[in-house]
Parts: structure tokens; C-alpha cells; sequence
């Protein structure tokens, strides 16, 4: 009993810790960017927002151009791609939990494809107009990969046994077909091309306010009915006529999680492109190091997808300044060799 | 009182195809007693225990536990009821032993409501029980294919329940977990009066180990009884196709099973 509670204490210990590391490495991402401003400046600019610490902090010396690049241009950036991180990873960690296949990720069901076709749609129209903070590019984009999931679910629903490989399988058939759709769109509208293709690699450079204020409350609602199915998630992961056996109400519980995953991962596409990698192997990578309990897996995919994703755009934006390169492209190239490295030690050991 | 764990009326099940696989079942289970269900390979028995713990519904029928409506039975209801096990066993994602285990006291749980310390005892006992303590630490995916079976059967015993359904509990296993797992779960029909309903291929344990046997032959009973009613020459050669030798073992008071061919 005892090992048991300081198990858990040491778990929440360990949490603690980490999201404390994430808030100061969100902090000195702050920092980089074509302006240099110092870490200090950083630092009074956000405390004279906080209340009661603000009375004791001079910011005077600080320029207002400084002030507005820090609140304005870089803060949402770097939470934006936190929250996009974590949204993504989340979801693939469900996505790979509820069809109980390793091989998942947030665009399984069609919503990356279901996703760029609607973009592509609003960009060839030249549609422009704003819903809730959305543009018409995000919204397009949201329509786009909630139709098509939505599509996906009735076509596998035919189906009397409830079959998860027909979901992914239907999932995988729909992707095609409106990738080629894409690609036929693209030679009619060769002016769009370049549009087209640098949404769909991926990118935050749009963050605001308004963008982190339109998706940070559907993004937690989310995780936190994840976070509710959590250790159903677990039992099922064990079999599931052996869930079932031990009361768990498997279809249920899954259809919640996958209509919520399906809707977080959808949030985030349409504000950020399709950003690959993330949903695949963040919740691998978490998985390795500490086992499949979702309970605790859930909480720490959600900080390292955050963490990852904001690190990846720091680098995004400063490598080859003022250029940006495509933050698919970064998550890649850093996540890739990092992986490996997880699996080969995994196996070492 | 009701003497019956499980009592099936008439019970018909077809899966998509027209196919019936269940043929007008009607069989009672006897609380704490031992039922062995038998029978050649595709014959129903799975699909009967998926019947029984509600996996999958009936087209036609009766069923009723302890007297109850099986379909009235709320799902954790029936999860403190009836304890299953089944071969799934493989798993991509790594639970430990002892995680896995405590998933047993998942139906006295309220949602987040943290374990406790009986559960913790529950669950020691039945790791120990089952023989696999040792392993509680360890991932399931590192464990035999025995080991796996015996630790699903811990589960199943945390859960506590009046009634424990096991398919084929020792295909697995090597012959001294064979005989291990066949006296645990004697005990616990005897001590603990849990009604066990289990899927044996190995005759000479069936007829060694169960107090009843039911003798499943294409979806339907072709025979139950005691051991000594249902595993007869003429049963077993209609049914398997197989010439059997019954023969008495003087010095242990009990018979062989062997085939003759």
C-alpha cells in the first residue's frame, strides 16, 4: 500500500516538475526571434500583466515596439503551438488507444485530407470572412474534416458488427480520394498552388490572441473527457470482450472518445495546417518511457506535445530567418532520430 | 433459494450469416459446482460463454442469473456477478502485471475514486493465489503465454466474482500449471462457493476435475451430466469421430481416458 501511494505521489511529483520545466522553456522560446530582447525584459513584460506582482515591477525601460512583439506577436505563438501540440498528440494517443493499433494517428479518419480540401475550396473561391476569431480558411478547413469524419463514421456504421478496421480502412479510401481531388483542384488553379501546398505543410506564423482564445477551450474540454475515459481506456486496451466482462461499456465509451478526438484533432488542422508526425509519435515516445497507463501517459503526451511543438516552431522561425521553414518539416527532422534513439535503447536495455 | 448460477432456456444465436450456431440451448448451471463444457472445435462453446456474459445477445431465448433476467443485469452489475476470462491476450501496449490486475476492482469503483486498501489486499491474493507475485512489477507483454493466462485468471479473481467463466484456462499452460490452475479453481468452488463454468479440451481433466459436464456437438447439448454420464465410448466416438478406452485406474480410484486408434 504504501509503495502504491508514493507511487502516485512521486507521478504527480514528476508532473510538477515537468510543467514547470515547459513554462521556462516556453519562456526563453519567448526570447528568440529577429528582435533580441533579453529574457529579463521578457520576464518584467509578463509580470506586469500579473496582478499584485505588477506593483513591484519597473518595465519602464522597455520599448513599446518590444512590449508588442512579446505580447502580441510571440506569446501567442509559442501557446498556440503548445496547445495545436498538445491537441494533436492527444488525439493520436486515443486514436491509437480506441483501435487498439499502434499504427493510428489524428488524421486516421480522413480529417487531414478532409481538412486541406476544405481550405483548398475556400482559397480557390477567395472567400473571406470571420466566425468566432476563425477566418475562412480555418473555417473551411473545420467543415471540411468534420464532414468527411463524419462521413467515414455513417459508411462503417453500414456495417453490423461494429468493425474498427472497416472504420480505418473507409478512413484511409476517403483520404485518397480527396488527396487526388486536391492535387486535381491545384493543376485547374496553378496560381494556388504555392497556397495550397504551404498550408498543408504545416505552420502557427498566423498565432493570435484570437486564434489561442477560438481553440484553447474546445482543446481542453477535450483532453479532459480523455482524461475521464482514461482508465476505460486502459481496460480495453486489455481486450474487449475482456473489458466488457469486467463492466466496462466498450462501444460507448469509444464512440465519446473517438467523436472527441476526431473534434480536437479537427481544431487544431484548421487553425495550423496539417503538421505531421506529432500525433504518431509523441504518444509513442511518451509510451516508451513510461508504460501504456493512460491515466498517467495522458497528462505527460499532453505537456511533451506541447513542449515539442513549440520547440519545433522556435526553430521553425529562427533557423533560416527571415525565411520560415515548413513546421512539418522541423517535426520531422528532430522527431525522427529521436524516436529511433527511444526505440534502440528501449531495445538495449 | 435458487440452486441455479445460470439458467438458459431455448437459446438460439446466429452470428451475420444465416448459419445458427446456437440450436435451442437449454442447460442450467448448478451454484458451486464445477461445469465443464466440452466439445469438438466450432461446436459453440465460446459463443455459449459469450452468451453467458452478455458479449454478444441472443436472437431467441431465455437467459437468467441467479434467478435474474440476464438482460435486466446493469453492466457493472453484471461485471460483480460474473467474471470472465477469455483467450485475448495479445496486446500491443504494456500494462504491468499488477496494473492489470487491479482492473479487476474496476467495478467497485466509482469514477475516479482512488484504490484502497482492501483493494490493494484483494488484489496481493489473488497475484498470489495464482502464482504470479513475483511478476507484478514486469510488463505482460514480457511474460509466457502461461504466465499471461494466469494473470488474466488473477484479474478475474479480484473482481470477486459468484461466478467465474473461464475458455480454456490451461491451453497454454505447462502440466504442472495445468494441475495448479484445475486445484485453485476446485478450491474455489469448494471454499469460496463460486459457481465455475469452464471450456476444456482435455477429457481426462474434465472428467477428473468438473462436477457436471455438458457436451456440446454443433450448436447443440448432445449430452451433460456427471463426467461418468457424459464421457462414454458412444458419446465421444459420435462426437469426435474418435474411438476412446476408458480405463480404470485401481491404485488412484479413477479412470484413463485414451484415445485408440
Amino acid at each position: 500500500m504504501k509503495d502504491l501511494i508514493n507511487s502516485r505521489k512521486k507521478f504527480h511529483g514528476l508532473v510538477f516538475l515537468y510543467s514547470l520545466a515547459a513554462i521556462v522553456i516556453m519562456l526563453l522560446l519567448v526570447t528568440l526571434g529577429t528582435a533580441h530582447i533579453p529574457i529579463v525584459d521578457i520576464l518584467k513584460i509578463v509580470g506586469k500583466k500579473i496582478p499584485f506582482i505588477n506593483q513591484v515591477i519597473d518595465d519602464s525601460s522597455i520599448s513599446n515596439a518590444y512590449r508588442t512583439i512579446v505580447l502580441n506577436l510571440r506569446f501567442p505563438r509559442v501557446i498556440m503551438a503548445f496547445i495545436v501540440g498538445a491537441g494533436l498528440s492527444s488525439s493520436g494517443l486515443i486514436f491509437q488507444g480506441a483501435f487498439r493499433n499502434p499504427m493510428a494517428d489524428p488524421y486516421v479518419l480522413g480529417i487531414s485530407s478532409g481538412a486541406a480540401f476544405g481550405a483548398t475550396i475556400v482559397m480557390i473561391l477567395g472567400l473571406n470572412f470571420t466566425l468566432l476569431n476563425f477566418n475562412a480558411i480555418s473555417i473551411g478547413a473545420f467543415i471540411g474534416a468534420a464532414m468527411t469524419t463524419f462521413f467515414v463514421f455513417s459508411v462503417a456504421s453500414f456495417q453490423k458488427s461494429k468493425n474498427m478496421t472497416m472504420l480505418l480502412l473507409t478512413g484511409i479510401a476517403i483520404s485518397f480520394f480527396l488527396s487526388s481531388f486536391i492535387s486535381l483542384l491545384m493543376t485547374l488553379n496553378r496560381d494556388m498552388i504555392e497556397n495550397i501546398f504551404f498550408w498543408t505543410m504545416g505552420s502557427v506564423s498566423t498565432a493570435s490572441w484570437d486564434k489561442v482564445s477560438s481553440i484553447i477551450i474546445g482543446t481542453a474540454i477535450g483532453i479532459a473527457i480523455f482524461m475521464y475515459y482514461s482508465t476505460e481506456l486502459n481496460i480495453i486496451l486489455t481486450g474487449e470482450s475482456n473489458a466488457k466482462a469486467l463492466g466496462v461499456n466498450v462501444n460507448r465509451v469509444r464512440k465519446i472518445l473517438l467523436y472527441t478526438a476526431s473534434f480536437v484533432s479537427a481544431l487544431a488542422v484548421s487553425v495550423s495546417g496539417i503538421i505531421g508526425f506529432v500525433g504518431l509519435i509523441i504518444p509513442h515516445a511518451v509510451r516508451l518511457v513510461i508504460g501504456s497507463d493512460n491515466r498517467k501517459l495522458l497528462p505527460l503526451t499532453v505537456i511533451t506535445g506541447g513542449v515539442f511543438l513549440a520547440i519545433s516552431d522556435g526553430i521553425a522561425r529562427s533557423i533560416a530567418s527571415p525565411m520560415e521553414i515548413p513546421l512539418g518539416v522541423i517535426t520531422a527532422f528532430i522527431g525522427t532520430p529521436y524516436f529511433v534513439f527511444l526505440l534502440l535503447r528501449k531495445k538495449l536495455r | 433459494m435458487n440452486a441455479h448460477a445460470y439458467s438458459i432456456k431455448k437459446l438460439n444465436f446466429k452470428y451475420d450469416t444465416n448459419r445458427m450456431i446456437l440450436n435451442d440451448l437449454t442447460l442450467d448451471f448448478k451454484k458451486g459446482q464445477i461445469t465443464g463444457i466440452i466439445g469438438p472445435n466450432g461446436s459453440g462453446k465460446t459463443t455459449l460463454i459469450k452468451n453467458l456474459s452478455r458479449i454478444l445477445q441472443p436472437d431467441s431465448g431465455e437467459l437468467y442469473l441467479f434467478g435474474k433476467d440476464l438482460a435486466k443485469y446493469k453492466q457493472k452489475d453484471l461485471a460483480l456477478t460474473t467474471g470472465v476470462v477469455f483467450q485475448e491476450r495479445d496486446s500491443e501496449f504494456q500494462f504491468t502485471v499488477f496494473d492489470i490486475v487491479m482492473m479487476g476492482r474496476y467495478p467497485y469503483k466509482k469514477k475516479f475514486e482512488v484504490e484502497n486498501a482492501e483493494d490493494y489486499a484483494i488484489v496481493t491474493d489473488a497475484l498470489e493465489k495464482t502464482n504470479t507475485y513475483q511478476y507484478r512489477n514486469r510488463y505482460l507483454d514480457e511474460l509466457s503465454g502461461g504466465e499471461k493466462q494466469r494473470v488474466l485468471i488473477a484479474r478475474a479473481l479480484a473482481q470477486e466474482p459468484k461466478v467465474l467463466i473461464l475458455d480454456e484456462p490451461i491451453s497454454h499452460l505447462d502440466l504442472h500449471y495445468q494441475v495448479e490452475i484445475l486445484k485453485m479453481i476446485q478450491e474455489l468452488a469448494k471454499l469460496k462457493d463460486m459457481s465455475i463454468i469452464v471450456i476444456l479440451h482435455d477429457l481426462n481433466f474434465a472428467y477428473k476435475f468438473c462436477d457436471q459436464l455438458i457436451l456440446l456437438n454443433e450448436g447443440a447439448v448432445f449430452d451433460q451430466g456427471t463426467p461418468e454420464e457424459v464421457i462414454t465410448k458412444e458419446n465421444i466416438n459420435t462426437v469426435y469421430k474418435v474411438q476412446i478406452e476408458i480405463i480404470k485406474d485401481l491404485k488412484n480410484n479413477g479412470y484413463h481416458i485414451i484415445p485408440a486408434y
